[in-house]
């Protein structure tokens, strides 16, 4: 019993990507996200590094062409909780509005993203108890208000939740750096009298542009970046004094900000990791997707048999590459239907 | 300053912490500077800096941080490591640090002082009893009023043995070799040429007032 | 200010795992005993109001933690020490309470070192077969009296006889209690029990600016950086906690305790006014329960205690 319908779970930009891809070539293709609108994390955001595209309207697009092809089934509102190997083929179990369903489906990409790091465990910086103190991930839900707040002087601490291995979290988020650094850039264009700083370890820019793009926010927006990771953020006179090494110059800096945005990780989440385990793939060390080495697999998005993964569920990435993952991964579903049914035959 | 040569530096100290088993692998320091950031010795005296004594211990340039007034500055509340991503136990590198300084001679003015403690600690089984017998009357007199005995008293039995650690733990003669080595003085601050701002309003606090 | 309550970060599970004991061996501190002997006594009231009874012994020496640290002895004598002293309770099958974040720190730490290191271990152990004892086996539990109190906040609560009504308190908690991560009950950087505690005996806590500033009293620094580094840095602390209206300070630790209360004189003396009565965390305790004020030892504070006190006491 042959299904060709194929199943994505998680309906962010990698998710809709691999969704788009598989059904250009024809094949019936549902779509399900727990949300109850399609495009993860990025519909809340504003503007994208690095060309500053909106995030909304990169999601009205790809859910545009969603709509006008009829071979993509779309289940919002509904959570994937059960995927298994059953005889050559996958079984999904959902919720679908209240009622437990059950579908087979000959190929299955997980898509399923990241979660937010929760900026509370840094007691040191007050997340959650200092009026003033926001993560990055609140930035970008709340910009607009926060961009009419006036503010005299801001402070963007990097790698919250990253590269801390007390915290367990030794690996670096990658995409923080670009975030915070559009973040500055978009607090100085609202707020041009604004003093922004950016306290930072490294500057990881490693995407196309993003190097010019954060020179450009030092050099155009004059936004101050100091190495050093702030120690503490300490609630003063109505405003927030920041404690810090300035370690280029050796030197303990203290300073008063009216906002304080922390940069958090991306963590992975649970149903990436309890999907994965269920369909026989296996998690690294920080509990993402650990990949089948490169060599052994005919697809980079490869997981087990008929599973192919894409996008933040395997490891941090921004949304270029999220969408790449997921062209990448509905390649290797539509090559995977092919060899199979040859093989069927 | 002369430029530096790194062909002067060695790895014989870094060896030395993790073979001694108290600081282990700061290798991982990040050098992110939050531990001088939180550093209450930092913020009042700059030139006073955690991290960088690391980097100093890491690349083996520790010459200069053996001979200096640095290293005895810091006050040992672990700030540092409280908060140190990389799960640093700064104050036990300190502590080696300190007792590798005192090896070479060094620092032996800032070690003096407890050297009186330990004499009396080893006779009493007990630190900071004072010497004066008016303020051993009001100890005295305070404690029998709360219902304690007078003194804390040690029984014979624990002294004897704590004095034996001493002997057998090779204290007697640590104690002695210290007292026998000859003072090197010094006066190196840890950067040469660092320009500090004398500053000793109390400043963040009067803002605050 | 109200903002700290909006969020804890203790560790209910670690709470939940505290024992209420019934009987602990009462690790002695040498400070206490000689500067604040009320703290002691305070530990012994709240302990049987609780249903703790405290053992102590005679044979038990002093940490030897301070003396390591200020580099006056080889680490050496300060590990056998602790395989000796820990070898006390141990024999009489009780678990470990201390009162002093130091003796706490260096017992933990120390015990960690003889547990983790064979070498050290080989230290502790040599020195306890000289002297004709057990050896060490590093299964001792050391708990602060401050976790053990608040493992039993609600019965606390009920037990209160004097309701500290409109009493500003601030925290001091000290570093060497909260610098043990991997076993404290509370965040590093941002505590929030003791002021818990406060709430439950009916005071108002204060936050001030420099609340988890050290006291600069360990290793000695009070004796050879004082003018430079320890003056300066208490002188920060106390007039930021002056100027939040803080009028009462509660520590867990009698060197703390020295420090914060005794340097207030030569603060004042020097011209910038400061008076906060210091006093324990279980000292505050045992009054809010209503133990007799003269119990308390208050008398051996510098900066006095009872022009606070006082209207509570009917
Ligand atoms: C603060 C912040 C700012 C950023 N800014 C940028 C930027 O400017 N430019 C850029 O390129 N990148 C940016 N990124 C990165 C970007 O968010 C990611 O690259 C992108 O979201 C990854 O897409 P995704 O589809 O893999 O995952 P997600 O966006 O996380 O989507 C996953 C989807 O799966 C669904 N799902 C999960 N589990 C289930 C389940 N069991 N059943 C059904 N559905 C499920 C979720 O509801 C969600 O809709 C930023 C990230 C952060 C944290
Ligand atoms: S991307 Fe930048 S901010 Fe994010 S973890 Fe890496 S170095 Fe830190
Ligand atoms: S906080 Fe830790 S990792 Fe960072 S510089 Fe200090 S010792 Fe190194
Ligand atoms: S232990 Fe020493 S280096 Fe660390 S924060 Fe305290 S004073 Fe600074």
């Amino acid at each position: 019993m042959l299904n060709e319908g194929v199943l994505v779970v998680g309906g962010g930009v990698a998710g809709m990507q691999a969704a788009i891809d598989i059904a250009a070539s024809g094949k019936e293709v549902v779509l399900i996200d727990k949300d109850k609108n399609l495009g993860g994390h990025v519909k809340e955001y504003g503007a994208l590094f690095p060309d500053l595209t909106e995030g909304a309207s990169l999601v009205e697009q790809k859910v545009r062409i969603i709509k006008n092809n009829p071979k993509i089934k779309v289940l919002v509102g509904t959570e994937v909780n059960k995927l298994q190997q059953v005889e050559g083929a996958l079984k999904a179990s959902f919720i679908n509005t209240g009622n437990p369903q059950e579908q087979i489906f000959s190929a299955a990409v997980i898509s399923t993203g990241f979660d937010n790091f929760d900026g509370k465990k840094y007691g040191e910086y007050g997340y959650g108890r200092f009026p003033g103190v926001i993560t990055g991930i609140d930035f970008e839900h709340q910009e607009e208000a926060i961009l009419k707040r006036p503010v005299k002087t801001a402070v963007f601490i990097k790698c919250v939740g990253s590269r801390d291995r007390s915290k367990g979290m030794p690996y670096c988020s990658k995409i923080c750096c670009m975030y915070t650094a559009k973040q500055a850039l978009e607090l100085k264009k609202a707020q041009p009298n604004a003093q922004v700083y950016v306290f930072y370890m490294d500057i990881r820019s490693n995407f196309k542009n993003g190097e010019e793009f954060v020179r450009g926010v030092m050099e155009n927006q004059h936004v101050k970046y100091i190495r050093g990771r702030v120690g503490k953020v300490i609630p003063t006179n109505g405003r927030l004094l920041i404690r810090a090494e300035d370690t280029l110059m050796g030197v303990p800096i203290e300073l008063e900000a009216d906002l304080v945005v922390l940069a958090t990780a991306m963590v992975p989440s649970q149903a990436t990791q309890s999907l994965v385990t269920q369909v026989g793939g296996k998690l690294d060390n920080n509990g993402f997707i650990l990949p089948i080495p490169m060599a052994e697999s005919e697809n980079p998005m490869s997981l087990t048999k008929g599973v192919f993964y894409a996008g933040a569920c395997g490891f941090p990435c921004d949304v270029k590459d999220a969408m790449n993952q997921g062209s990448a991964a509905a390649a290797g579903v539509l090559s995977y239907l092919q060899s199979n049914r040859g093989a069927a035959k | 300053m002369k430029r530096e040569q790194a062909s002067n530096w060695s790895l014989e100290f870094e060896n030395a912490i993790a073979t001694s088993g108290l600081a282990d692998d700061i290798s991982r320091c990040i050098s992110c500077g939050k531990c001088t950031g939180v550093c209450p010795v930092a913020a009042i005296s700059p030139s006073y800096n955690p991290r960088q004594i690391i980097r100093e211990v890491l690349l083996g340039n520790y010459e200069r941080i053996v001979k200096s007034e640095e290293i005895w500055r810091c006050f040992w509340c672990a700030n540092c490591a409280a908060t140190c991503p990389s799960e640093i136990k700064y104050p036990l590198l300190m502590l080696y640090i300190r007792y590798f300084s005192m090896s070479h001679g060094a620092g032996k003015k800032h070690v003096d002082p407890f050297i009186r403690f330990v004499t009396k600690a080893r006779k009493e089984a007990v630190t900071f009893q004072p010497g004066k017998p008016a303020r051993l009357d009001e100890i005295r007199a305070l404690r029998s009023s709360l219902g304690l005995a007078p003194l804390r008293i040690v029984s014979d039995k624990g002294i004897k043995e704590y004095q034996k650690l001493f002997e057998i733990t090779g204290t007697d003669e640590w104690l002695k070799n210290y007292q026998e080595t000859p003072e090197v003085p010094i006066d190196l601050s840890y950067l040469e040429g660092r320009i500090l701002v004398q500053d000793d309003s109390i400043s963040g606090s009067e803002r605050e007032a | 200010m109200e903002e700290y309550q909006r969020l804890s970060l203790i560790d209910p599970q670690r709470v939940a795992k505290l024992p209420t004991p019934e009987k602990l061996f009462l690790f002695l501190s040498c400070t206490g005993s000689i500067e604040y002997p009320g703290t002691e006594r305070a530990v012994r009231i709240v302990g049987e109001k609780l249903g703790i009874e405290f053992i102590e012994s005679v044979d038990q020496t002093c940490c030897t933690g301070y003396m390591l640290t200020c580099n006056a002895v080889n680490p050496q004598l300060a590990l056998a020490s602790t395989s000796r002293n820990l070898s006390i309770p141990q024999e009489m099958g009780l678990d470990v309470g201390v009162f002093c974040n130091g003796c706490y720190g260096y017992l933990r730490e120390l015990a960690h070192l003889l547990h983790s290191n064979p070498a050290f271990k080989e230290v502790g152990d040599k020195a306890n077969e000289a002297l004709g004892r057990v050896k060490y086996h590093g299964h001792t539990k050391i708990y602060h009296v401050q976790e053990l109190w608040y493992r039993q906040l609600e019965k606390l609560t009920s037990l209160v006889k004097r309701p500290l009504t409109g009493l500003k308190i601030a925290a001091h908690y000290g570093c060497h209690y909260l610098a043990n991560k991997d076993v404290a009950i509370d965040d590093a950087q941002y505590p929030t029990f003791h002021e818990e505690i406060y709430k439950a005996l009916g005071a108002t806590s204060v936050v001030y600016k420099e609340r988890r500033a050290c006291c600069g009293y360990s290793v000695g620094r009070g004796f050879t950086h004082r003018e430079e580094t320890v003056l300066p840095h208490i002188t920060n602390k106390m007039l930021s906690a002056a100027a939040a209206g803080v009028q009462l300070m509660t520590t867990t630790c009698p060197g703390c305790n020295t420090a914060l209360d005794r340097e207030q004189k030569t603060i004042t003396s020097r011209g910038k006014h400061v008076s906060i009565p210091v006093i324990d965390l279980s000292q505050l305790i045992a009054f809010a329960l209503g133990a007799p004020v003269e119990q308390l030892g208050f008398k051996a504070n510098t900066t006095p205690v009872l022009p606070v006190l006082e209207r509570f006491v009917i």
